[in-house]
């Protein structure tokens, strides 16, 4: 976990970047909800969440972290999913694409927190983007639809298929393949069937 | 069988502004054509809505149905694989509870199982399944599953209580496209006259082949607009039977000998190294 002294820097900067994108006049936009999204973001991120800040044709710009996601456009707004969310935006940059969970923000669009994982939005002229579990866009006039998801993702440590060659055993109180010295215990996951990978 | 998601409408954006482009280029040229102006009876395009609500109370007022599709879905819409999945599933229903549906393609056979009381997922090829608690209607039903274990049962849009309300909540318009002539395919089968619908939504757009006469679904096909190469989901519907005669004991999944219950995942609790997950 990050020490403490680097998690204050962090959420302070972050909370810096923050309050510059959203002017407080823009209607529309909710600042305290990014503030909270970023902060539960940063207590989320773990070891490998880092916030960045670059620079891009003279405006500040975003970066984003493995596994924890920071933002800052001129006019956008940032959010981060709760499985490690993707970053990003500001103004004409495109939108960011994840494996997990996904926040985009466009100018002047606003970040939205989905109920199952903030994954998210935007407005303004970026395409909406898909999250291989669900999706909250946000619409110009913060018009959130939620949609199903469709083909899931397969997270870390799960195969789709098992190596040719293995015997079937009973490990760890489940009936597994074994192979190569590697246990592979069935599941079914998102509606398929896939292998937990177990190194014994 | 495997985890159709019938799609999901996502933002329109360019697609919209170029569909909308063509469209009034469309009305302005047919608004300038002499023959247009010449022919004051000419009448006016059925209502797509109209035609969409119709098709959707009729799904809506059977209480026990059955029905056919062959699904293709482009590789690029499926996680890891790079061959489209070709497939056939069978759908039986009887409200308000109850769904038996199975589908078999190149990669074996799924079957879901929903009797009111528990839901069933069976990998029949592997000879797995899972079965969960699940005391809901349908509607419940498919909303819980994709809530908690990340997927629906194939073609679930096509057996909820309100189908009008399902296609709205994905599409944001829905367009009266022209008519079209479908065929089940079989050899001895009689065309359908049906009418043709574009629902637009957020990355998607759909085509609906509607059938003029039954008012029954018999094509849909998705195109997601947003990502690379606009891949595609085409499902064509057969075998419509509105008053299926079914037993309580279709909808119930009673393991073979040899069948291995394994987990079925809820997906809250997929994040990180299952490994590592486990062993605490």
């Amino acid at each position: 976990m990050l020490e403490l002294g680097q998690f204050i820097h962090k959420h302070i900067q972050l909370m810096k970047l923050f309050a510059n994108s959203f002017p407080s006049s823009r209607p529309g936009t909710k600042p305290g909800l990014l503030l909270f999204i970023a902060a539960v973001a940063l207590l989320l991120g773990g070891s490998q969440s880092y916030a960045a800040r670059g620079y891009y044709g003279g405006k500040t710009v975003a970066a984003a972290g493995p596994n924890g996601a920071v933002v800052a456009g001129p006019n956008g707004a940032a959010a981060v999913g709760r499985n490690g969310g993707v970053a990003v935006a500001g103004s004409y940059r495109p939108p960011v694409y994840s494996s997990t969970k996904v926040v985009v923000a466009g100018p002047n669009g606003v970040a939205v927190a989905g109920p199952n994982g903030a994954v998210a939005v935007t407005g303004g002229y970026h395409p909406p983007v898909y999250s291989s579990t669900k999706v909250v866009v946000a619409g110009p006039n913060a018009a959130v639809v939620v949609q199903r998801s469709y083909a899931p993702c397969y997270p870390y440590g799960y195969v789709r298929v098992v190596p040719t060659g293995y015997t079937t055993v009973y490990y760890g109180g489940y009936n597994c393949y074994f192979v190569g010295g590697v246990y592979y215990r069935p599941e079914f996951y998102g509606g398929s069937t896939v292998y937990v990978v177990v190194k014994p | 069988m495997k985890h159709t998601h019938t799609p999901a409408f996502a933002a329109l954006r360019r697609g919209k502004q170029n569909l909308l482009a063509a469209l009034g280029l469309a009305l302005l040229a047919a608004g300038s054509s002499p023959m247009r102006a010449a022919d004051p009876t000419a009448a006016a395009p059925p209502n797509a809505d109209k035609i969409l609500r119709a098709a959707s109370a009729k799904l809506a007022a059977a209480r026990q149905f059955s029905f056919k599709a062959h699904r293709e879905i482009d590789a690029a819409l499926l996680v890891g694989r790079d061959v489209a999945e070709d497939a056939e599933v069978e759908v039986t229903v009887q409200r308000p509870n109850k769904v038996f549906a199975v589908g078999k393609s190149q990669l074996g056979e799924r079957q879901a199982y929903a009797d009111g009381k528990t839901f069933s997922l069976v990998d029949a090829g592997m000879n797995f399944y899972a079965t969960v608690p699940m005391r809901t209607s349908l509607d419940g039903l498919v909303d819980k599953i994709d809530e908690k274990y990340g997927f629906t049962p194939p073609l679930a849009e096509f057996v909820l209580s309100n189908p009008y309300k399902e296609f709205h909540r994905q599409a944001r318009t829905v367009t009266y496209l022209g008519p079209g002539s479908y065929s089940e395919g079989s050899p001895n089968s009689e065309s359908v006259d049906c009418h043709r619908l574009l629902l637009s939504g957020h990355g998607v757009e759909a085509e609906v082949w509607v059938g003029v006469n039954d008012q029954l679904i018999r094509k849909l096909v998705a195109t997601f607009i947003d990502r690379p190469g606009n891949p595609q989901i085409r499902i064509e519907f057969a075998d419509w039977n509105l008053a299926a005669q079914v037993t309580d004991g279709e909808f119930t999944y009673v393991p073979p000998p040899g069948a291995v219950q394994i987990p079925m995942k809820p997906t809250a609790e997929m994040a990180g190294d299952p490994a590592k997950r486990d062993a605490k």
